[in-house]
């Protein structure tokens, strides 16, 4: 799985990183970053919910 | 009633809609539901505080899609209201570019990082407080918690002197309640009003005109207060907001005018001090009618993995935020003709409460997935204390939890609502 955020829709409420904290986190401003495309097989389904929970609908992924 | 009945009585409830009387609150979610089902873009003529110069009407959106589109679109969608006494407030009423630029410098100060440097402290003043209220066998919620706790943390994260925290709290009751039920605000503005020489009539609320003053009056005192603080912390700055502001660069190119100081004080000073102490009372005063969801709660409080989802179900359920837009062009939007220069009122209580976005809208779900809820806003101007407010959420629930587990609302004094950015002036509790 590969995720990737589009950071002019991502508005920094945080849910991904409540989500699945070990693939996004906030950046000096408060938006969110992944650190790498590539998701690490154990947190697909983490990153999957996190997708779905973004109010902005910033987050893709693609399988 | 037939269909055609039922339209018809959504058309008036429509053009009869406006949210800010204490009294809206006895039918708010019906009115929603009607609204959202009949007319979800609907034209009211009553929606008359909404506007501080006076002007009357505005359209109203209620399905969450809708309010998502119209939060999305700064451009259509402009946040340069007429709804701010005396100057718009910064960075609220600005829209994008510059509305980017100084978000940049409030940004870094409200980080997870440095919420999550807060907590002890938070912890530490919850506690204190929920000790000193539960002395009392019948305590007050609101006027001994949850008005003083995220106030308190405010004034002293802004760097307000706590000496002057009844004349702040007095200003903001002024300026945020003169004319919504609440009764400390209703009386210190009556007073005010009659200061002033102004007719104030004899019914429970003032006239328009005489609120309006009362109001512009107050937040003049109040600009001329943060003007004084901002000239003591440019000469001696201390480790709070107001001495950073005045050193920080707008996009590192230039220092804020004094004017731009005073109104992003202005900013925080509305936003920080209602907001979360609003929703804490709404919220214990559902579990204080819902013994089954209270004891839910208690029991899910102290697991990390379940506590948060469960308080943004609370800010979901519980959203008091009314979020006005002036259009900035002649646009048809899904089945309306918007008009350049009219309001359009998107309100979080009714767009979160939405079945097509969230089944069985009107039940606390802890668990809920997705949550996509927009009590703390959406867009370019998200509720930028949003890592705050919820920390100011959970810890206050839960220290107030493991010390009171179970209360119910005092038979003999009832709650006091105010309207508009609704929450409660009182919450009288017993314990068990």
């Amino acid at each position: 799985m590969k995720v990737r955020i589009d950071t002019e829709v991502c508005q920094g409420h945080g849910q991904c990183v409540m989500v699945c904290g070990a693939v996004f986190r906030f950046d000096e401003q408060g938006f969110a970053v992944v650190e790498a495309e590539e998701v690490p097989a154990e947190h697909e389904d983490a990153v999957a919910r996190a997708e779905l929970q973004c109010p902005e609908r910033a987050i893709r992924t693609e399988r | 009633m037939s269909d055609r009945e039922k339209f018809n009585r959504a058309v008036s409830t429509a053009r009869e809609f406006d949210p800010y009387p204490s009294e809206f609150l006895d039918h708010e979610f019906e009115v929603y539901d009607t609204l959202r089902e009949y007319l979800p873009v609907a034209r009211s003529e009553a929606m008359r505080s909404a506007s501080l110069d006076g002007a009357g009407g505005g359209w109203v959106v209620t399905r969450y899609d809708d309010g998502c589109e119209i939060l999305k679109n700064p451009a259509d969608f402009s946040n340069q209201t007429q709804n701010y006494p005396v100057r718009p407030w910064i960075p609220q009423a600005v829209d994008p570019p510059l509305h980017t630029s100084y978000r940049r410098v409030l940004n870094p100060w409200f980080t997870v990082e440095a919420m999550t440097k807060l907590e002890p402290h938070l912890e530490q003043y919850a506690a204190d407080l929920v000790d000193e209220m539960l002395q009392k066998d019948a305590f007050d919620f609101v006027a001994d918690f949850a008005d003083p706790f995220p106030t308190v943390i405010f004034c002293e994260l802004a760097g307000f002197p706590m000496d002057d925290y009844a004349q702040i709290m007095d200003w903001k009751n002024l300026i945020m309640h003169a004319n919504d039920g609440h009764p400390r605000g209703h009386e210190l503005a009556h007073a005010k009003a009659v200061e002033m020489g102004l007719e104030v009539g004899d019914g429970d609320r003032l006239p328009e005109e005489a609120s309006l003053a009362v109001r512009a009056q107050a937040a003049q005192a109040t600009y001329a207060y943060f003007s004084e603080l901002i000239d003591e912390r440019r000469e001696r700055p201390k480790d709070d907001l107001v001495s950073q502001l005045v050193q920080a660069r707008l996009d590192g190119e230039r220092d804020l005018s004094q004017e731009e100081l005073e109104d992003t004080l202005f900013l925080l000073f509305m936003a920080g001090l209602d907001t979360v102490a609003s929703a804490l009372g709404l919220i214990v005063q559902t579990f204080a009618q819902n013994d089954a969801k209270r004891r839910e709660f208690v029991g899910l409080m102290e697991d990390p993995a379940r506590v948060g989802p469960a308080i943004e179900e609370l800010v979901r359920i519980h959203s008091i935020v009314l979020l006005p837009r002036r259009i900035t062009r002649e646009l048809s939007f899904h089945g309306a003709l918007f008009r350049e220069e009219d309001q359009v009122l998107v309100p979080t209580q009714g767009i979160n409460r939405d079945r097509d976005e969230f089944p069985n809208p009107n039940e606390i779900e802890f668990d809920r997935m997705p949550n996509r809820h927009v009590g703390f806003g959406l867009g370019p101007h998200r509720c930028l204390g949003i890592h705050l407010a919820r920390r100011e959420l959970r810890i206050a629930l839960q220290a107030f939890h493991r010390k009171c587990p179970d209360y119910s609302l005092d038979p003999a004094r009832n709650a006091v609502a105010f309207g508009g950015m609704k929450g409660l002036a009182s919450l009288p509790l017993s314990k068990g």
